[in-house]
C-alpha cells in the first residue's frame, strides 16, 4: 500500500512539475464542461420557473377552437362559466404577440381586467393610474432596455384599430429580479389589449379557479357549452387542467435540452481531439520521460498508475473549476451569452435576472466526462509510450 | 569468475523488410564476466550503442540470444525485463535526466517503485552526491548544472540502486577534459568496489580502464583486445 501511495504521489508531483501541460489540459476540459454545466443549470432554472407558473396559476385554462384551431373567446362566455357550480373565479386574459420600434422588437402583450393588474407591488417600478386617458403599460426589463423606455415614456400609436389609435404611456417597469417570463412582456388592461389587437369583447383565454374537488366536473360542464358567435357560428371550448399543462412542459424542456446535449456531444468529441492534440504537443517530452522511467526500472503498470493519478487529479481540478466558473457565469455574469441559447429572443447580455439551478447529477456527470476526456487524452499516449522498448521511447 | 552477460549470434535489424532497413548488429557473440570491465569501441554507427541497449535489456534482438546470469532473456516478458533492468545502472550519452525534477529526485526516482520513502531517498542522494563531489547541488534542476555535473548525477542515479552492472554509453563524449578525467575516476572507483562495468566509447582514457575491449565495425565484432 505504501508503494502504491509513493507512486501515486509521483502522479501528483508530475501535475505540478508540468504546469503548462496541466494548465492546457485543465483549460481544454473546462472549455467544454463550463458551457455544459451552465446550460444545464439554466435549463433547470427555466423548468423551475415554468413549474412555479403552473403551480400558482389557474386550475383550468379555457381556449376557444373552431376548425381545430385556436380562436378568441367572446367575453360573454365569462358569465356562462361563472354560473357553473364550483367555479370560484374566472379571469379573462388576452395574450398576443406584437412588435415595436423601428427594429421590430418582439413583445408579448398581456391584457388583464383592471382589478387583476398589479398595483403597488415590489416587482414593478411604477403603477397603473386608471386616470391618464392614455393606454397604460407596464413593460418587461429587456423590452424597456431595448426600446429605451422609462416610467413616463410615451409610446406613439403602434397598432391599427377600428376604434382609432391612442398614445400609450409606460407606467411601470418590471423589476429585473422578477420571474423570467417578464422580459419581453407588456402588461395592460383587458380593454387596452382588446383595442391594440382590434378584437373588441374577445379574449384569448379564460383562467378558471375552482373550489377543491370540482375541477373535473367544471371541465366537463365547460366542454358542454357551445358559445354562439353571431357572425361566425359556434365556438367550442378546449379546457386544459393544470396537470395537462404540466405534462406539456417536459417535452419542450427536453427538446431544448436535447438540442443542447447534442451540441455538447459534438463539443465533447472535439475536446477529446483537442486533448489528443494538446497532449501531443508535450508528447515527445512525455515519451522521453516514460522511456527514462522504463529504462531505470519502472514497470508499465507503475507508469500507468502514475499517469492515472495525474489524470484523475487533472480531471478533478478541471471539473471543480468548471462548477465554480459555471456558477459564477450564471450568478454574477447572469448567463452572459448562454441564456440566449436557451431563451428565444433574449439578448446576449440579459437585462433581467436569469433563473438557474446547479443540480448534482450534471455536476457528477461533469466529473465523469472530465475523467473520460482527460484519461483518453493523456493516459492513452502514456500507455503507448510505456509499452514500447525504453530505447524507442527515449529517442 | 561467473558469466554475468552473454550474447550468442545476436543480430539487430531496424525497420526490417523496408528500404530503410538497417542491420545495426550482425551475429555478435561475446560474454561479460561478473566484476569485470569491458568496453566496446568502433567508429560511429558501428553498433556500440545498440549492443549496450541489448545487453541492458532495453531492446530485444532480431535474432540470437542474450543471457543475464545464465537466464535467456528471449522469452522474458516486458515486466521481467524491467525487473532485470533494476539490477543494472545506466549512464546515457545525453545524461537522460528528467528536466522537471530536482537532482536528488532524478537520482532516486528509480527507487520509488522499490518502496523507498522520500526521506530515505533524499538521504541516499545526498550521500551519493557527497561521494561524487556535488554535495551542494542536491536541489538544483538539471539545466542549472554543467555537462560534467549532469553526467555525475547520471552516474549517481545509476549507482543509487546498487546495481550489479553499470552500462555507460559514451560517458565522456559530452564532457570537457577535466570533467572526463573526474568521471573516469568515479567509474574506476565503482569498478574497484566490485561493480561490473560495460562501456562504449572511443575515448582512449575510457578504454584504458577496461580489462577487455571489443572492437566493432559495421555491426560486427572484428577484434577483441585483452
Amino acid at each position: 500500500m505504501r508503494l502504491f501511495f509513493e507512486i501515486a504521489r509521483t502522479g501528483f508531483a508530475a501535475l505540478c512539475l508540468h504546469p503548462l501541460r496541466s494548465g492546457v489540459t485543465i483549460c481544454v476540459v473546462m472549455s467544454i464542461l463550463v458551457p455544459y454545466l451552465a446550460g444545464v443549470g439554466l435549463s433547470h432554472g427555466i423548468r423551475d420557473v415554468a413549474e412555479d407558473s403552473l403551480r400558482f396559476g389557474a386550475d383550468l385554462t379555457v381556449t376557444g377552437i373552431r376548425f381545430g384551431r385556436t380562436v378568441p373567446i367572446p367575453l360573454s362566455a365569462v358569465d356562462a362559466i361563472r354560473q357553473i357550480e364550483g367555479v370560484s373565479e374566472v379571469v379573462p386574459r388576452i395574450v398576443g404577440a406584437l412588435s415595436l420600434g423601428k427594429n421590430r422588437e418582439p413583445a408579448v402583450l398581456v391584457g388583464l381586467p383592471h382589478g387583476r393588474l398589479p398595483k403597488d407591488v415590489t416587482w414593478v417600478q411604477g403603477q397603473f393610474s386608471d386616470s391618464s386617458g392614455m393606454h397604460e403599460f407596464v413593460v418587461g426589463t429587456q423590452l424597456a432596455t431595448r426600446l429605451s423606455l422609462k416610467v413616463g415614456s410615451i409610446i406613439p400609436p403602434f397598432y391599427r384599430s377600428a376604434k382609432g389609435e391612442r398614445l400609450s404611456k409606460v407606467v411601470g417597469i418590471l423589476a429585473p429580479d422578477a420571474p423570467l417570463w417578464q422580459a419581453n412582456l407588456m402588461l395592460t388592461s383587458l380593454e387596452t389589449a382588446a383595442q391594440v389587437f382590434d378584437q373588441p369583447d374577445q379574449v384569448t383565454c379564460l383562467l378558471v379557479s375552482c373550489r377543491a374537488g370540482y375541477a373535473d366536473q367544471i371541465k366537463t360542464a365547460i366542454l358542454r357549452i357551445a358559445s354562439p358567435d353571431s357572425s361566425r357560428g359556434t365556438i367550442r371550448y378546449r379546457v386544459a387542467s393544470r396537470q395537462e399543462l404540466g405534462s406539456l412542459l417536459p417535452s419542450g424542456w427536453l427538446h431544448r435540452e436535447g438540442i443542447f446535449n447534442l451540441h455538447f456531444v459534438l463539443g465533447f468529441a472535439v475536446a477529446i481531439l483537442a486533448m489528443l492534440v494538446t497532449s501531443g504537443a508535450g508528447l515527445s517530452e512525455r515519451r522521453r520521460e516514460i522511456g527514462i522511467l522504463k529504462a531505470t526500472g519502472w514497470q508499465t503498470d507503475e507508469i500507468l498508475l502514475r499517469g492515472v493519478v495525474e489524470s484523475l487529479l487533472l480531471c478533478l481540478a478541471a471539473a471543480s473549476g468548471s462548477v465554480v466558473v459555471a456558477f459564477v457565469w450564471l450568478k454574477w455574469l447572469n448567463g452572459l451569452w448562454i441564456a440566449s441559447v436557451f431563451l428565444n429572443g433574449v439578448d446576449a447580455a440579459p437585462s433581467f435576472e436569469i433563473p438557474f439551478r446547479l443540480v448534482p447529477v450534471p455536476v457528477l456527470l461533469a466529473f465523469l466526462i472530465s475523467a473520460i476526456v482527460v484519461l483518453s487524452g493523456t493516459l492513452y499516449p502514456t500507455w503507448r509510450a510505456a509499452i514500447v522498448p525504453p530505447r524507442d521511447a527515449m529517442r | 569468475m561467473s558469466v554475468l552477460l552473454e550474447t550468442r549470434n545476436v543480430t539487430k535489424i531496424y525497420r526490417p523488410g523496408t528500404r530503410m532497413e538497417v542491420r545495426a548488429l550482425d551475429d555478435v557473440s561475446l560474454s561479460v564476466a561478473s566484476r569485470s570491465s569491458v568496453a566496446f569501441t568502433g567508429p560511429s554507427g558501428s553498433g556500440k550503442t545498440t549492443l549496450l541497449a541489448l545487453l541492458g535489456a532495453m531492446e530485444r534482438p532480431s535474432h540470437g540470444q542474450i543471457f543475464f546470469q545464465g537466464r535467456d532473456l528471449r522469452s522474458d516478458s516486458d515486466a521481467e525485463l524491467t525487473r532485470i533492468r533494476r539490477k543494472m545502472g545506466f549512464v546515457f550519452q545525453d545524461f537522460a535526466l528528467i528536466p522537471s525534477l530536482a537532482v536528488w529526485e532524478n537520482i532516486t526516482y528509480p527507487l520509488i517503485p522499490r518502496g523507498m520513502s522520500g526521506g530515505e531517498r533524499r538521504k541516499l542522494a545526498q550521500s551519493l552526491l557527497d561521494e561524487l563531489g556535488l554535495p551542494e547541488k542536491i536541489d538544483k534542476r538539471p539545466h542549472e548544472l554543467s555537462g560534467g555535473e549532469q553526467q555525475r548525477v547520471s552516474i549517481a542515479r545509476a549507482l543509487a540502486g546498487r546495481p550489479e552492472v553499470i552500462l555507460a554509453d559514451e560517458p565522456t563524449s559530452n564532457l570537457d577534459d577535466a570533467a572526463a578525467v573526474e568521471l573516469i575516476a568515479v567509474l574506476k572507483k565503482t569498478h574497484t568496489a566490485g561493480t561490473t562495468l560495460i562501456l562504449s566509447s572511443h575515448d582512449p582514457r575510457v578504454l584504458a580502464i577496461a580489462e577487455t575491449v571489443y572492437r566493432l565495425k559495421s555491426g560486427r565484432l572484428v577484434a577483441t583486445d585483452r
